[in-house]
């Protein structure tokens, strides 16, 4: 019983950084209807900037988290105006095939400059101890909690009542609409990476801390596909229960099944949910299905 | 001084349906080919190890572009069909001691039979929802049924294949002549790689290859000239994964060794960058990208051994920026040439091919 | 004998009623019009025989089977051809490949055939490209374009080609989607022309869906008119021309001419 509960509330911590994520996703997805493979790359490189502000530079928190930030927010520019500007317009498998691209180069300047080895991610967050009855539970998994959620009650906010918010709702809705009103629509695809690289900036915080930092924290983007598939690409509702499903189911199979079928279910049992769920509600639960016309 | 007509005439239809548009065309294949049969001759053996290689990775990636390519869906769970040819081959010619001549072809069937179960979810789905059903595939054979079936993949620890003579009886494989020398499996690649080529061609000029393209430009206009979307789908996962298990059976020979990370995504990736980089959509551009992608760890190494080594600091683990450069080469080849050249080396052959036809007097 | 019975259909989308209750019939070698205003459903009615569509009540039937539990692949090789209001083309392929693709269900030779072009693709193949010159490309004018990318023609062209598919199929019935829409004057004599020819001499059933009813009165032997999704009259033009529902549905609504006029007077 006590495992059982551990490994649910470290579940649902995992799940609320797999919601927020998966949020990243949708963001991108809504403005651009591209899905963004290297979101994995992205959280692990955010992991390794703060990796290296805090650890390697040695710098105050605050001052370590903005330039982490501004690190992240100048590769987002990048990355939309060097690789995602230059094919607009171009058939979908460009657009998936550059992402993948980007995500295996993220990956090699990860290895090229840290090696492949783990490594520890600083401890600055202030540690307490957290028991329910005689189960203990790790700090990081409640600031996991934490952060996540204030984060998705702040996009929430962001989308909702902002300016610019219902502005990129605006261009999700209606792309040519949203032109003819004189929304540069350009602009709006950057913002949507840049809100998508600081979200995987605090999941690449927040993961790091929970395992340790090395470039194969970018697989973390097979669970969040699973997650984004159950949602349906195109929901934020759908993004934030899918990544809570996935975390809560992830944990749990890995603890009472790992022995039975091996370290390398975790990683594939995603895709078991997520082909389960293509064959019987191919476009998510709460994804749109375009119909198409003649 | 060789004079070239102005221009080809054709006077009938067979003629303009033809392959060889020009006599010149076939002359130079034929030139090409007696090129390839002596140059095993000249070759190292790591060379002539590198060019096995070449002549496996044309044949997966002109697999791929039929069905990524030709009928516009998305795979990336190529990688892992290769690797159930491969399976398939070593446990054909190691547990069944069957000859060569049915343990590459039974390995291209169960691939295809593997293709069309993993091509099912195509039937509904499309577009990126089909592209996560092919992930899912990916992992499930190379990161959990490659591993986790021990009694016939050998699971992390590996299979061992002998390789087998040709041809072989079913019984004893090592009957024949032996290909245990490089230079021998040479020239079983090179006919497999060929013979893939050409069939990859005569579907794209066919019916089979025009309802494919037909499929990837325009679904729903297919179905109602009267093509059966669904069949030809399956169709396209089948053939692809053919070639993907052939490719998986002659790489099961070559290494004599396999292993499940060896068809991992990175593979998957690997022959898609090669169909991308030589231009999506064309056979020729396959073979092109085929060649470049198995070149280019031999350029990279070559240039990083002889020029950037010394010029690294001391302190710095140059193994890193090995491991780093491997890791990111495919991608950054995507991205490359999705931006700068989207249509591909083939793109560039033809120019190449326009402009020298011309030389040295361009009409401009 | 008729063709094609259509009996009471309906379609909705939502709560969009695209098709109430429709119901006609197409006689055997008729050139049938069918009318309508923006969004009376023409399109939805031919989208409903080719399959693409499935009406929820009703029946179609050709040649007296049931089109409604067919695939639209199968409808195909029933003989019913068609072209596109808004083009279907494969824009990527030649103009040549596109006609081939509508010939599809007639190529015989399957996949292993043509994986080994050399031998029977390639003598199946020879022969329809010869019938194919001979039939369609010399009768559509459509030679000196033949391996032009279809993307990179001109509308009207485009349309000359959409129609050279649906006659690649050797269709029984032919259904034609606004052939002649958004065209210049001259490309739509030649449109006229060759909707005609196909009509007399390949012995073709048309199903002609249009807007210009001057050129419907001119070259159809019925008329079906179609009005918010209803079926209002069919007849022949001279029928057509005179009745009184079909002068309101064109020319608005009577009644509402009539409450115009007097609100001015007040
Ligand atoms: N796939 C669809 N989804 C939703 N509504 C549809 C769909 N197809 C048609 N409709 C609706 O059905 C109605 C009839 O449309 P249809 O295209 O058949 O009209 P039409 O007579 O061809 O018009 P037009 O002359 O403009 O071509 C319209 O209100 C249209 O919006
Ligand atoms: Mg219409």
């Amino acid at each position: 019983m006590d495992y059982f509960l551990f490994l649910l509330i470290t579940g649902i911590a995992t799940g609320f950084v797999y919601a927020l994520l998966a949020l990243g996703f949708v963001v991108i997805y809504k403005a651009t209807r591209v899905l963004n493979f290297a979101q994995g790359g992205l959280v692990m490189l955010g992991g390794y900037f703060c990796f290296t502000t805090l650890g390697q530079f040695g710098l105050h928190p605050l001052l370590a988290f903005s330039l982490a930030a501004i690190a992240s927010i100048t590769i987002a520019i990048l990355i939309e105006r060097y690789l995602l500007k230059p094919l607009i317009g171009k058939s979908l498998l460009s657009l998936v095939m550059v992402t993948i691209g980007l995500g295996s180069i993220i990956e090699g300047f990860a290895i090229a400059l840290y090696g492949t080895d783990e490594q520890a991610m600083p401890e600055v967050l202030p540690e307490f101890a957290v028991s329910i009855g005689s189960v203990y539970i790790p700090s990081i998994y409640v600031w996991a909690i934490i952060i996540s959620s204030i984060l998705i009650v702040a996009l929430f906010l962001f989308f909702k009542f902002s300016n610019l918010g219902i502005v990129m709702r605006a261009v999700s809705n209606n792309q040519p609409g949203a032109l003819s009103m004189g929304i540069r629509v350009n602009h709006i695809f950057a913002i949507s990476w840049i809100l998508a690289s600081l979200i995987a900036l605090a999941g690449g915080f927040i993961l790091g801390s929970i395992s340790m930092m090395s470039p194969s924290l970018s697989i973390v983007i097979y669970p969040l596909f699973a997650a984004v598939i159950i949602g349906g690409l195109d929901s934020i509702p759908g993004a934030l229960i899918g990544g809570l499903v996935i975390g809560v189911l992830q944990l749990l199979v890995a603890g009472y099944l790992g022995d039975l079928t091996g370290a390398s279910f975790k990683t594939v049992f995603p895709f078991l949910i997520l082909l389960l769920v293509l064959m019987i509600k191919p476009y998510g639960l709460f994804g749109t299905h375009e119909v198409e016309r003649l | 001084m060789a004079f070239y007509p102005s221009g080809i005439f054709k006077v009938d239809y067979a003629s303009d349906e033809g392959l060889f548009p020009t006599p010149v065309i076939i002359r130079s294949s034929i030139l090409f080919i007696i090129f390839l049969l002596i140059l095993p001759w000249f070759l190292s053996s790591h060379m002539l190890y590198i060019m096995i290689t070449m002549f496996i990775a044309v044949v997966g990636a002109v697999g791929l572009n039929i069905l990524t390519g030709f009928t516009g869906q998305i795979s990336v769970a190529h990688g892992a069909f290769i690797g159930v040819g491969a399976y398939t081959c070593a446990y054909f010619t190691q547990n069944l001691a069957m000859p060569i001549w049915i343990s590459i072809p039974a390995g291209g069937i169960l691939t295809a039979l593997a293709g069309i179960f993993f091509g099912l979810p195509s039937i509904r789905i499309k577009g990126l929802y089909l592209l996560m059903a092919t992930l899912a595939a990916q992992f499930f054979l190379a990161d959990y049924l490659f591993v986790r079936w021990k009694s016939v993949t050998g699971g992390v620890g590996g299979f061992h294949v002998n390789r087998p003579a040709f041809p072989g009886i079913p019984g004893n494989p090592n009957l024949g002549i032996e290909l245990y020398d490089d230079s021998r499996l040479y020239y079983l690649a090179m006919v497999v790689a060929v013979i893939a080529v050409f069939a990859a061609i005569n579907i794209g000029r066919s019916k089979t290859g025009r309802a494919f393209k037909a499929i990837r430009d325009r679904d729903i206009a297919s179905a109602l000239i009267g093509i059966d979307v669904v069949r030809y789908k399956l169709m396209s996962f089948a053939l692809s994964s053919f070639f993907a298990g052939v490719c998986g059976g002659l790489l099961a020979y070559s290494w004599k060794e396999i292993s499940p990370p060896v068809f991992g995504l990175d593979v998957s990736i690997a022959y898609l960058a090669m169909i991308i980089c030589g231009g999506i959509g064309s056979v020729r551009g396959a073979v092109l990208g085929a060649i470049f992608i198995t070149f280019l760890p031999e350029g990279i190494m070559f240039i990083m051994n002889n020029i950037v080594i010394d010029l690294l600091p001391s302190w710095y683990n140059w193994g890193y920026l090995f491991s780093g450069l491997h890791a990111m080469m495919y991608g950054l080849v995507i991205v490359l040439f999705l931006i700068l050249e989207p249509e591909g080396l083939n793109k560039i052959w033809i120019n190449f091919r326009n402009s020298a036809k011309i030389w040295p007097f361009p009409y401009y | 004998m008729n063709k094609l019975n259509i009996e009471n259909i309906s379609l909705s989308f939502g709560g969009v009623k695209a098709l109430k209750n429709v119901s006609f019939n197409v006689a055997e070698g008729e050139l049938h019009a069918i009318v309508g205003p923006n969004g009376s459903g023409k399109t939805s009615l031919l989208n409903s025989i080719s399959g693409f569509y499935r009406p929820h009540e009703g029946k179609i039937s050709l040649d007296g089977e049931n089109l409604l539990k067919l695939p639209s692949h199968i409808i195909a090789t029933r003989g019913v051809g068609r072209t596109f209001q808004h083009s279907e083309l494969f824009k990527a392929s030649s103009v040549l490949d596109n006609i081939k693709l509508g010939r599809h269900i007639h190529y015989s030779k399957g996949i292993f055939s043509n994986l080994f072009y050399w031998g029977k693709t390639r003598k199946e193949e020879t022969a329809a490209r010869k019938e194919i010159e001979m039939e369609i490309i010399d009768l559509l004018e459509l030679e000196s374009v033949r391996k032009e990318p279809v993307g990179s023609l001109p509308y009207g062209v485009q349309k000359r080609v959409d129609l050279a598919r649906a006659l690649a199929l050797k269709p029984e019935i032919l259904l034609l989607d606004e052939p002649i829409g958004g065209m210049n004057r001259e490309e739509r004599e030649d449109m006229v022309r060759y909707v005609l020819d196909v009509h007399d001499f390949w012995d073709v059933t048309v199903i002609l869906v249009e807007h210009d009813m001057s050129i419907v009165m001119d070259i159809s032997d019925r008329i079906t008119v179609l009005n918010f999704g209803q079926k209002l009259v069919d007849g022949t033009p001279k029928e057509i021309q005179s009745h009184p529902e079909v002068i309101r549905a064109y020319l608005g609504d009577g009644v509402s001419a009539e409450s115009l006029s007097n609100s001015v007077k007040e």
